[in-house]
């Protein structure tokens, strides 16, 4: 297997890396798979991508599925409506956008998360107030998604239509429509929750 | 079809949401079992009932002996297996042993692809239920090999009826309500991949690379 490293404007061929470097202006239309991407500048991949680790700093937009095993985003993921991310674990100190699906095990953003729907098992999504600068930059105050359903929740800052999981904490800030929950619930007072459904126990904030 | 909410599907079996997108992302539960309807709390998710059910309690059983990424080989419907020889299919007690000197005929090959014994398997169970003789289950496998082949893949439904004295058999991606006419006999209707789960476990060592 080879490593890349691009540094200027070119383009990666599909295939299979040890590692990609990306620091300039890139594209990709086929798929790669790679043990570790790392993308620094601006990229653009219409093929899947297969990657132990992803680490973008820059500004990436991808047309088709995305599995990792770790994907760390500081800079702006955008994924093209349909397609999938999935990976173990998902940290996020950027922007993530997509009209399509997250998975991850642990997730855990203090960025923006946009998209339709996130699946895990431990989902953290706290949006801070004030925001940092990847997230000012692109206009985006808070995190948006339509369904996050995990057995462990914990956001603020987020607006989403629905939450379903078994722990779920709805920190500051928060609009959700619908809240399903089946083991403890803590609602703060700054944030609006529509209907409540489930067999759950209120809980304090900072209890287990 | 009989399908059973996320919801229910979580109460009964007693794994977390985190399982089970854990196993949908490791491809151990397959993608188009996760059936998005409306319901009157919103958009809700299905699955088809049995085959759900008994995918996880595979999981369930083996999750402690095999890693995911084994667990996945053996029982993702996409991985990789091994063409068997009819030689080695003697040991798989699950099929009919006339249906075996068939084979290489009605497949146009010496070694055969895992879904080709799957669907030989489902062949010689319903014969044993439905009690068909053996020139019978024969002929069946002959006739419902073409049409099986055009799908090739285990996630299908195998529902065999009877016309008069013939037997057939149609192949669907999803269970269907079928309403025949009065000549027409419904005999069986089968999940070819309930069949492959305990098939990979028991003959491990025949299947998997």
């Amino acid at each position: 297997m080879k490593g890349l490293k691009l540094e200027g404007v070119g383009r990666v061929s599909g295939g299979e890396y040890d590692s990609i470097k990306l620091e300039g202006v890139s594209s990709c239309s086929e798929n790669i798979k790679a043990e570790d991407i790392e993308i620094e500048g601006v990229f653009t991949c219409g093929g899947e991508v297969e990657a132990g680790r992803m680490y973008c700093q820059g500004v990436s937009d991808f047309k088709s599925n995305i599995r990792a095993k770790k994907v760390i985003v500081s800079g702006v993921f955008n994924i093209k409506e349909g397609a999938k991310l999935e990976a173990e674990e998902i940290s996020c100190e950027g922007v993530i956008r997509t009209g399509g699906e997250i998975y991850a095990d642990v997730l855990r953003a203090d960025g923006c998360i946009s998209a339709r729907e996130v699946y895990g098992d431990n989902i953290t999504i706290e949006t801070h107030f004030p925001v940092n600068r990847i997230v000012k930059l692109f206009k985006t105050s808070k995190s948006d998604i339509k369904l996050i359903e995990a057995t462990t929740i914990k956001i603020s800052g987020v607006t989403a239509d629905t939450v379903n999981g078994t722990d779920i904490t709805i920190g500051p800030n928060c609009k959700v429509n619908s809240v399903d929950c089946s083991g403890t619930l803590y609602v703060d007072s700054t944030s609006t929750v529509g209907s409540i459904t489930g067999n759950y126990a209120i809980r304090e904030y900072g209890q287990p | 079809m009989n399908l059973i909410s996320k919801k229910d599907l979580l109460a009964i079996t007693g794994i977390s949401y985190g399982q089970l997108y854990r196993w949908k992302r490791e491809r151990l539960i397959p993608e188009e079992w996760f059936l998005k309807q409306s319901a009157y709390t919103g958009q809700e998710t299905f699955f088809p009932r049995e085959q759900i059910l008994s995918r996880i309690k595979s999981i369930l059983d083996l999750k402690d002996i095999y890693s995911l990424e084994e667990l996945a080989k053996i029982l993702s419907p996409e991985s990789s297996v091994e063409k068997i020889s009819v030689k080695d299919l003697m040991e798989v007690e699950e099929i009919d042993q006339e249906l075996l000197e068939i084979l290489p005929e009605v497949f146009d090959e010496d070694r055969f692809e895992f879904f080709e014994v799957a669907l030989t398997i489902a062949i010689s169970q319903t014969a044993k239920r439905i009690g068909l003789s053996q020139e019978a289950m024969k002929n069946l496998l002959r006739k419902s090999a073409a049409a099986a082949m055009q799908l090739k893949t285990v996630n299908i439904f195998c529902t065999v009826f009877l016309i008069g004295e013939e037997y057939h058999a149609v192949f669907t991606p999803n269970l269907v309500a079928m309403n025949f006419d009065n000549e027409i006999e419904m005999k069986e209707q089968l999940p070819l991949s309930e069949i492959t789960d305990s098939i990979k476990i028991k003959y491990k060592h025949l299947f998997i690379k």
